[in-house]
């Protein structure tokens, strides 16, 4: 699992490489943590090499969801492939997240 | 014969990736590569099930099996931890807002979404066992019911 970052304005762009299971959930969860206590609240997650994800991977993105929006913030989704897509539909989180085609339209989405 | 078994003795949250590659190069030599997807998932779910909660994450004894009968692929689990019936986590509400949603039961649910049928038992000599059948031939290759 990989985690790779960029700022665009108050907006923190990370993307997200490999495997999303149990194993890597921890780490994530640690490095979102990171980016939420040093102020940043608005985040775009581009998922293009995200391979595929857990329930334990999905619990990351509910719980830095929840505290995000709690100060008014958004972590949008962008690039999501079939299968990931897949399982947030089982999940019912497709209706949770603001999910974008692209990283240029998740990143827009914050000023438009 | 189509069937065959992995046996880790002392089975811990790092081996789930050896776990997911030995059911899917079992499914690719086949030529059923197309039931990666949900057959990963499921696999997914039910064995970090077995390593959280049967053993506590401190690691035991973990065998799983991939095999055809039929028109199925059957994928059987066995462990000695804790008995733990996947049955009984109540399903998430998975149309709660934010607010109310919780995550408890999700890797369950979907385990059982993405399979066709899952059996649990549980008896002192052999421990838990989990079988999951996914019928070939079933919504394309992809979920079921849907």
């Amino acid at each position: 699992m990989d985690l790779t970052g960029k700022k665009s304005g108050d907006v923190n762009i990370l993307g997200l490489t490999g495997r999303l299971d149990a194993y890597s959930a921890a780490e994530v969860e640690k490095k979102l943590d990171a980016v939420i206590e040093s102020g940043c609240v608005k985040m775009v997650l581009n998922l293009e090499g995200l391979e595929y994800i857990s329930s334990s991977g999905l619990r990351v993105f509910l719980s830095q969801l929840k505290k995000v929006r709690k100060q008014q913030g958004d972590i949008k989704l962008a690039c999501m492939k079939p299968n990931i897509r897949e399982v947030f539909d089982i999940a019912g989180f497709t209706q949770l997240f603001n999910i974008f085609e692209n990283e240029d339209a998740a990143n827009n989405s914050f000023t438009g | 014969m189509a069937k065959q078994i992995m046996t880790l003795e002392t089975a811990v949250l790092d081996d789930i990736p050896r776990i997911i590659e030995f059911v899917v190069s079992w499914l690719e030599r086949r030529g059923l590569g197309k039931y990666s997807f949900p057959l990963e998932t499921a696999v997914d779910e039910a064995s970090t099930n077995v390593i959280k909660h049967a053993y506590g994450g401190k690691g035991g004894f973990f065998e799983i099996s991939c095999d055809i009968q039929g028109k199925d692929i059957v994928i059987s689990i066995k462990d000695r931890g804790k008995p733990f019936d996947p049955g009984s986590v109540p399903q998430p509400d998975v149309n709660a807002d934010l607010e109310n949603r919780k995550i408890g039961g999700l890797g369950i649910y979907i385990m059982k979404k993405m399979m066709d049928e899952v059996k649990y038992s549980f008896d002192v000599k052999q421990g838990n066992r989990l079988e999951m059948r996914k019928t070939m031939g079933s919504a394309g290759g992809s979920l079921p019911n849907r």
